[in-house]
């Protein structure tokens, strides 16, 4: 009885718990990884498990190292290496792409998430790679192929190249293959972006579950469009090509690293998808979602802070009733 | 991104059964905190009471037995009444009311308070009201609190009572208009009983904390009201409708405020309505009922599963327990928290668009503003954010003892 004491209302939960919600988001991402294995590398898939598997097997080396005792690694830290792994280049050299899951889980996860930054782990591995292995991040390669005869080239390379623009039909299905005039040989981008279509029908299946909130990838794309219509750049390739759908399910949606409040959220996501085209209209890389999500990350703790601070100056804001009738002015 | 927590009963709320039972004793706590305001008993030790006599005063409130008995020694702020027969209340007269004046006196003589679960004595809230009457009477049907169904049953089977009590409110204090808030899916069935009556309706959503009091004149006016500001304020008097049935019941048959209309919720059964003597232990109300606690698997609720809290089976009713519950435990109630996530949720569940969890880091940590003072003056602790987070984090809780340290440090 004494024990029943100690229990706290409300005694009715709604909605999953952290582990429910994570495993739903990697059962996302494996079934990602699988439709590109079977659509286009068969040897991608066992890779992508080697990734998450090291991504558990590092997180649980650091806390025997640096807390001196074996813990059960976190979903959460599989989610990132998924990520991770759907992110960049299918034939990536391993070496790099450890390096960078190192980064994304040693620091992104284990350091970063206890401290009151808030960076997404798999944007912060992403941009390790892009610093220091700036070449591997960058190389197309056909399966089956060490090195490519004929340069290749994903959608947004070959816009970056030549501005020439991919047919949408085939963007949004993925279906990316075959030559472009001889010159280059058209891949697919990185695992996880090849098939929009299907990253929105698993953000769509999140949002259903109680996983994701729309509002970050809904600001996020509808900021990138306003920002694409601006520096006259193809609205829909841009969307349809590179991880945009990808990052705007997936990566702003990530609730540790994007602000917590409702109006945060839509300002984060209008943050990145600006930033995003930025990048992409003048940038080095002709993908920009790192350095959007980055920025909108940076600005997480600020927007929350800023939007609470609101509330004292406008302590009632955001819902508006509809008068129950006209017949209210009269009486009062 | 949230489920919303649905009201919605799929069962027609049942006439309300009266329990008769003889327990073993009936308590009445003596607290001020209980009855917003000091209360005296007027019972000597071995004084034979009957039903409905007056056995504690205070300024605003008045406290009666529902059987008759034997007084004991109060003890521990608390009076104890050992009954000796089984029969509820009461004969006696109609006791109408005619004059305005009187009516703060009236209501603390019968001992009346908001039986939605807030217990504020009605003389004290009519008192003020009476050099500015409000225009508009809203009855509160709006039942938000998943699985009870008490206030739905006493507006169908009870009807007279109500209304009595209604068409006296605002013929004595000449409110223009009477308006009865409902849940959407409610109206239909309420409409047979309540459709023929002068009265506006005003429908409220399916999901918790529908029925709140903020959002009903919110509804109203149009606007949330601002932090601060009183129903009354609006020209606005809320009432509760198990509060209405008894100061009806004790206009047409002259009965003070002896009993609770309660619902009984238990595992595997349909939720039951019952009319439940006060002071009487929720232990002799699951035995009358033959329902059993298995103390290791159930968890027993007064109150609701939203605002309510775990109580044991000494646990007395009072004018606020508009519910027991034999909930079976949830593995989730116990798990200690966790980091927060900032999944947002918490933020998506708050029906005034509150910041829970920055009010819950600043409380913790506190650090007083005036955003976080405007935000925890608003929050009506309905609980909605602490029942989506996903990592457990007793926000609600959080509130209530900020609150306390707000007041404390003003
Ligand atoms: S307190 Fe709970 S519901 Fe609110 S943001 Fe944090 S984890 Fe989510
Ligand atoms: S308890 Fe307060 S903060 Fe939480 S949902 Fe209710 S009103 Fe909002």
């Amino acid at each position: 009885m004494a024990q029943k004491e100690q229990l706290k209302g409300p005694f009715l939960r709604s909605g999953m718990d952290v582990r429910g919600m994570m495993w739903a988001m990697m059962s996302c991402l494996i079934l990602t990884a699988a439709h590109f294995s079977l659509r286009y590398d068969g040897a991608y898939f066992p890779r992508f498990l080697l990734v998450v598997f090291l991504g558990w097997a590092m997180e649980w080396l650091y806390g025997l190292l640096c807390d001196g005792r074996s813990v059960w690694p976190r979903v959460s830290t599989g989610v990132t290496g998924a990520l991770l792994a759907l992110s960049v280049p299918a034939h990536m050299p391993l070496l790099p792409l450890l390096c960078g899951l190192l980064v994304a889980v040693w620091f992104g996860k284990c350091i970063v998430d206890r401290s009151a930054l808030r960076v997404n782990p798999m944007i912060l591995g992403r941009l390790f790679l892009m610093l220091v292995f700036a070449a591997p991040i960058q190389e197309w390669l056909a399966p089956g192929r060490e090195i490519s005869a004929i340069t290749s080239a994903t959608p947004l390379g070959l816009y970056k190249a030549e501005g020439i623009t991919y047919g949408l039909g085939k963007l949004i299905t993925g279906s990316i293959q075959g030559d472009w005039e001889g010159v280059y040989e058209m891949l697919p981008g990185a695992p996880g972006e090849v098939m929009p279509l299907l990253a929105l029908f698993f953000g769509v299946i999140l949002y259903w579950m109680g996983v994701l909130d729309w509002r970050p990838g809904v600001a996020f794309m509808g900021s990138f469009a306003i920002a694409c219509a601006f520096l006259k750049m193809p609205i829909l390739f841009h969307a349809a090509a590179g991880s945009v759908i990808f990052t705007s399910v997936y990566v702003i949606t990530d609730p540790r690293s994007t602000p917590g409040s409702k109006a945060g959220r839509w300002m984060a996501g209008a943050v990145a998808g600006a930033i995003t085209a930025a990048v992409r209209w003048h940038g080095y890389y002709p993908e920009g979602v790192v350095f959007g999500v980055l920025a909108a990350n940076l600005l997480a703790p600020t927007l929350d802070r800023l939007a609470f601070a609101l509330r004292g100056i406008f302590p009632i804001i955001g819902k508006k009733f509809r008068p129950f009738s006209n017949r209210w002015k009269l009486l009062s | 991104m949230h489920r919303p927590i649905q009201s919605i009963s799929r069962e027609l709320p049942g006439r309300p059964e009266r329990l008769l039972l003889l327990p073993d004793q009936l308590v009445f706590p003596l607290d001020a905190r209980t009855h917003r305001g000091a209360v005296q008993t007027c019972v000597r030790s071995g004084e034979t009471l009957g039903a409905g006599q007056v056995i504690a005063e205070g300024e605003w409130q008045t406290l009666h037995p529902p059987l008759d008995g034997v007084g004991t020694e109060a003890e521990a702020n608390r009076g104890v009444i050992r009954p000796s027969s089984e029969q509820t209340p009461m004969a006696a007269d109609p006791m109408p009311l005619d004059d305005r004046a009187r009516l703060p006196d009236y209501l603390r003589l019968m001992g009346l308070v908001g039986m939605g679960g807030g217990c504020f004595p009605y003389a004290r809230r009519l008192a003020r009201l009476l050099d500015k009457p409000p225009h508009t009477l809203v009855i509160n049907a709006v039942e938000c609190e998943p699985g009870i169904g008490i206030d739905e049953s006493l507006m169908l089977h009870e009807k007279r009572f109500v209304l009595e009590a209604v068409n006296t409110f605002t013929r004595l204090l000449g409110m223009k208009r009477t308006v009865l808030a409902v849940r959407r899916s409610a109206r239909g069935h309420l409409e047979t009983a309540w459709g023929g009556e002068a009265i506006d309706w005003l429908e409220m959503s399916d999901t918790y904390p529908g029925g709140a009091g903020k959002l009903i004149s919110a509804k109203l006016t149009g606007h949330m009201p601002q932090p601060g500001t009183l129903n009354s304020d609006l020209g606005i008097l809320i009432t509760n409708v198990a509060s209405l049935r008894a100061f009806g019941k004790r206009l047409l048959e002259g009965c003070p405020s002896v009993d609770r209309p309660l619902t009984l919720l238990t595992p595997n059964a349909s939720a039951r309505q019952l009319l439940v003597p006060l002071g009487i232990s929720a232990g002799d109300v699951l035995r009358t009922c033959g329902v059993t606690l298995d103390a290791e698997r159930q968890v027993l609720v007064a109150e609701g599963r939203m605002m309510g809290r775990a109580v044991e089976l000494g646990f007395c009713v009072g004018k606020g327990t508009n519910a027991l519950m034999v909930l079976n435990r949830e593995s989730r109630w116990e798990r200690p928290e966790q980091p927060c996530i900032l999944c947002g949720s918490c933020f998506d569940a708050c029906p005034l668009t509150l910041h829970p969890i920055g009010m819950a880091n600043r409380i913790r940590a506190q650090r007083r503003s005036r955003a976080l003072e405007a935000q925890l003056n608003t929050c009506f602790l309905c609980g909605a954010c602490s029942a989506v987070c996903p990592v457990d984090i007793p926000l609600v809780q959080i509130f209530r003892e900020g609150k306390q340290w707000l007041r404390k440090n003003s």
